[in-house]
């Protein structure tokens, strides 16, 4: 009889263990894609004082030409957030191909079915180097 | 000997737990669009020069009717007299793009992410970029 309970909750252990492996699997994936990051620290947040932290965050990340071409500063943070219409944001990553994110805005003022590019190129030193940001019209899917 | 069958019969259990998590995963992961490659651009240039005749040679037979349905919004397919399309990206499942009519881009880049079955496309998603400017006012009416 004891040798069943243990048994069970072995099983019971594994699967919770295995659930926990795949979803740090995941996030730890995900977190490593520069692009994937860099994305969230953009346009992911709760309120203002987040993307402040989360610009600062990201500043390291890039060089110093694509911090300036992405403004960022104060000045961003005002912008998004009026953009987003003082809502919080959050992003939802449909899929990347190489180093080129496409994703979704989640945003009570903006169409969820806009689907957002975020191309960017790694220099020598991981760093962001080229930043190019697209908005895209969908012409056709099938299949 | 009933206590040992148990414990094999846990074991093989939190095999099966296992095995069908990963699997599970894997089906979650296992949409991969990797379309082979030389169909693809055979597709855009089929497309870009309003060959239909060809084009329907390379969709797969449940596509058939989907794409001649949707010609008629896919502006790739009324992209000019004398359309040259100028690849930019080119990996199995995804390409990259550019359509030049003459020397003017008809749109800054074009994506086309499909797959193929047999040679012919099963599903393709077509996509028009348009640049983002974080500087720009433009940017601002994006949102």
């Amino acid at each position: 009889m004891f040798v069943k309970r243990v048994c069970v909750v072995v099983i019971l252990f594994c699967t919770m263990c295995l659930g926990f492996i795949t979803g740090e699997a995941i996030n730890v994936l995900s977190k490593t894609d520069p692009g994937i990051q860099a994305v969230r620290l953009l346009y992911s947040f709760e309120t203002p004082e987040d993307l402040v932290k989360q610009l600062a965050q990201l500043e390291p990340m890039l060089t110093k030409d694509v911090a300036e071409q992405l403004t960022m500063d104060d000045s961003r943070t005002v912008d998004v957030y009026y953009k987003f219409k003082y809502q919080r944001s959050s992003v939802k990553i449909e899929f990347v191909e190489g180093t080129t994110v496409y994703y979704r805005l989640i945003n009570d003022n903006i169409d969820p079915d806009k689907l957002w590019v975020f191309d960017y190129e790694l220099d020598a030193d991981g760093k962001i180097c080229k930043v190019e940001e697209f908005e895209t019209k969908v012409c056709g899917i099938d299949g | 000997m009933g206590n040992i069958r148990f414990i094999v019969a846990s074991i093989i259990s939190v095999c099966v737990v296992l095995i069908s998590c990963f699997g599970l995963l894997s089906i979650s992961h296992g949409e991969e669009w990797d379309g082979d490659l030389n169909t693809g651009k055979e597709v855009l240039t089929c497309m870009a020069e309003e060959d239909l005749d060809s084009l329907l040679k390379y969709m797969s037979p449940e596509m058939i009717s989907t794409v001649e349905v949707n010609l008629g919004k896919n502006p790739l397919f009324q992209s000019g007299k004398d359309p040259k399309i100028q690849f930019l990206r080119e990996e199995n499942g995804y390409i990259e793009f550019i359509v030049l009519d003459g020397a003017t881009p008809v749109y800054p880049k074009w994506s086309f992410r499909f797959k193929t079955v047999d040679g012919k496309i099963s599903a393709y998603e077509l996509y028009r970029l348009r640049t983002l400017d974080t500087r720009s006012e433009e940017y601002t009416e994006a949102f």
